[in-house]
């Protein structure tokens, strides 16, 4: 009972560290885990029913040579900054909400990248990204990523990621090992 | 009876010491922790990873923050109080003693408990440190003499 007093008559303490640790070490852990944009290939999805981790450990069995790790993350992911979603390699975005953010995505024209013959996203005569799900279509890594049956889903690169064929092209590889999951 | 001797600021500062002890071991076991489960973080275990590292680190927290509040500050103004009230002037009042139920808390930590003290002309309203309550209890009603010091009982030398 005393105990209980106690704590009451310092709530507010409490609640504060509270909340400072839990922003503290979610930085920490960040930091701590975390390795620089050169040494990981991010993708970030635009469901909100991927499943992240299965993804992520199946993306880094073929992991490119000079990578330390693969990122998934849903878009939600960056709703407290989106520093890390600007520097993301990959974006599987919908359709409808592609055209908006083309202007962030890099052409595809010159890049190596094995699409395994399927549709692209041309916009005045560039391709931007390769088609990972349609309506009635059994989506690249359908398991995973939790498409909505009803949307389109496009796969695009980031024009600022180090890891297109001017870099490592690690980007590139990623995509193409999503590209052929079930 | 006198409630606080010279010896006593040995061991309350002694109680200070091994409060210290216990926040200090408290605050590096939460870090080793969390430095810990941080190092030991895989790509199939990363969302418990950070999940254990955020419930270590609030938690441990929080005992750290009880213990620092609770046992280190309280046992260091018992210590201050004790040797403002050894190095204080003394007097003496006489009168019927009423334990009340009133209680109050000074610096945050020391609790007191308030006595009244009637003599036949007035009522004077007296502060005790709650821990030498137990010492009044059977003067309770009573008349008696208590010593004062500093504005606080520090002693009772009373006909029972």
């Amino acid at each position: 009972m005393r105990v209980l007093k106690n704590i009451w008559s310092q709530l507010h303490r409490f609640v504060f560290w509270a909340l400072l640790s839990t922003i503290l070490w979610a930085w920490i852990f960040t930091l701590l885990t975390d390795t620089v944009p050169e040494k990981k290939v991010t993708l970030y999805v635009q469901t909100e029913d991927c499943r992240s981790v299965e993804l992520t450990l199946k993306l880094e069995e073929e992991k490119p040579q000079g990578i330390k790790m693969v990122k998934v993350h849903p878009f939600s992911y960056a709703a407290f900054g989106n520093r890390e979603l600007l520097e993301a390699d990959l974006y599987a975005v919908r359709e409808a909400d592609a055209a908006e953010m083309l202007p962030s995505f890099a052409p595809l024209d010159g890049e190596t990248l094995d699409s395994g013959g399927r549709e692209l996203y041309v916009r005045d005569g560039v391709a931007y990204g390769v088609k990972l799900s349609g309506p009635g279509e059994p989506g690249a890594a359908a398991s995973f990523m939790g498409y909505e049956p009803e949307e389109s889903y496009y796969l695009f690169f980031n024009a600022e990621s180090p890891h297109l064929g001017s870099g490592d092209g690690a980007a590139l590889r990623v995509a193409e090992a999503l590209l052929k999951l079930k | 009876m006198d409630f606080y001797r010279p010896e006593d600021l040995d061991r309350l500062q002694q109680k200070e010491k091994r409060e210290r002890a216990w926040v200090w071991t408290l605050a590096g076991l939460t870090l080793s922790l969390c430095v810990l489960f941080c190092c030991l973080t895989t790509t199939a275990n990363a969302n418990r990873m950070e999940l254990a590292t955020l419930i270590t680190s609030c938690v441990g927290g929080w005992l750290v923050i009880y213990r620092r509040l609770f046992g280190v500050l309280e046992a260091k103004h018992e210590r201050e109080h004790a040797h403002y009230l050894l190095s204080a002037e003394k007097s003496t009042v006489r009168g019927k003693l009423t334990v009340t139920k009133d209680r109050l808390r000074i610096r945050d930590s020391i609790r007191i408990r308030i006595l009244l003290l009637e003599d036949g002309k007035k009522t004077q309203r007296l502060k005790v440190n709650e821990n030498m309550v137990r010492a009044l209890r059977p003067y309770d009603g009573k008349t008696v003499t208590l010593t004062l010091a500093g504005g606080y009982v520090a002693g009772i030398g009373g006909d029972a």
